[in-house]
């Protein structure tokens, strides 16, 4: 069980990325080709974000400023 | 790597020319293309000497001209950058055989900067990026399509992947006990080793 917790915070699957995309911001699982949804601020992309966090549905998110860099993650 | 696939990319190596230097090269090497900077090189030899050689085994060159004015105010222009760029742009006008064939992209902050300080190179493929790794990303893919004939993952893709890429990088480094200093003064040549590793086991 122990194990399976721990692959489970590995799977990709299980991560959620918050990136700027031409002045708006998108929630996306890691390795997914298409966006989780579309958000017209970074404040509402990371509620969503915070959300599947908090719920269990996702391992963590990782919120990207607007270099690209790592500017907050959510667990 | 061949003529062909080789990129000279000259650019600025100051940190605050880091947030656009990764995702810049990151974007090349999505491409299948291969990056060549002065910095990977040893210092045991003149520099210009080396970037002779790297103009010289580059078919593409990516010259940005952005930070060729001093930082702050007051201060004095950097005259690197468009110094290389003059070297690359005889390489192709005086070199023979394959050399005639090489193709730089100018890069510069804002639309029609260059007209100020450098209005010579009008012609040339000149593009802007605001600062924008975004924009960046865009326009060098753009600018890759058109020159290589071929269709390259979207922008909005490449970005997204450079973002899941650091992401994925910082947290392998740090289980491999970097520090954040070690992470973010890592060598250019360490960064693309890391992102070429990146990009084959993970490149849609």
């Amino acid at each position: 069980m122990i194990l399976s917790i721990a692959e489970s915070a590995r799977n990709p699957q299980n991560r959620l990325h918050v990136i700027s995309r031409n002045g708006k911001w998108v929630v996306k699982k890691e390795g997914a080709k298409r966006v989780f949804g579309i958000y017209p601020t970074i404040g509402k992309a990371i509620e969503i974000a915070t959300a599947r966090v908090r719920s269990g549905k996702t391992e963590e998110a990782v919120v990207h400023d607007l270099f690209g860099r790592v500017a907050q993650k959510i667990v | 790597m061949s003529f062909d696939s080789n990129v000279f990319i000259n650019c600025p190596f100051d940190k605050q020319y880091v947030p656009l230097l990764q995702p810049l090269l990151f974007t090349v090497l999505y491409l299948d293309l291969n990056p060549l900077i002065s910095e990977t090189r040893s210092s045991g030899q003149v520099r210009v000497e080396q970037i002779k050689k790297l103009i010289y085994k580059s078919k593409y060159s990516i010259h940005d001209i952005s930070r060729s004015e001093g930082i702050k105010e007051n201060e004095l222009p950097r005259l690197n950058m468009p110094f290389e760029m003059g070297l690359d742009l005889g390489c192709q006008t005086y070199g023979k055989g394959k050399l005639a064939f090489k193709k730089c992209l100018v890069l510069e902050k804002t639309k029609y900067h260059y007209l100020k300080v450098i209005s010579d190179i009008g012609g040339q493929d000149i593009e802007y990026h605001d600062n924008n790794p975004e924009v960046l990303i865009r326009k060098v893919r753009n600018w890759f399509t058109a020159v290589l004939n071929n269709h390259q993952p979207g922008p909005a893709l490449i970005w997204e992947a450079f973002n899941e890429f650091i992401a994925q990088t910082n947290r392998r480094l740090t289980r491999e006990s970097f520090s954040k200093d070690d992470i973010e003064s890592l060598p250019f040549s360490n960064y693309i080793l890391l992102a070429k590793q990146w990009i084959a086991s993970h490149k849609r």
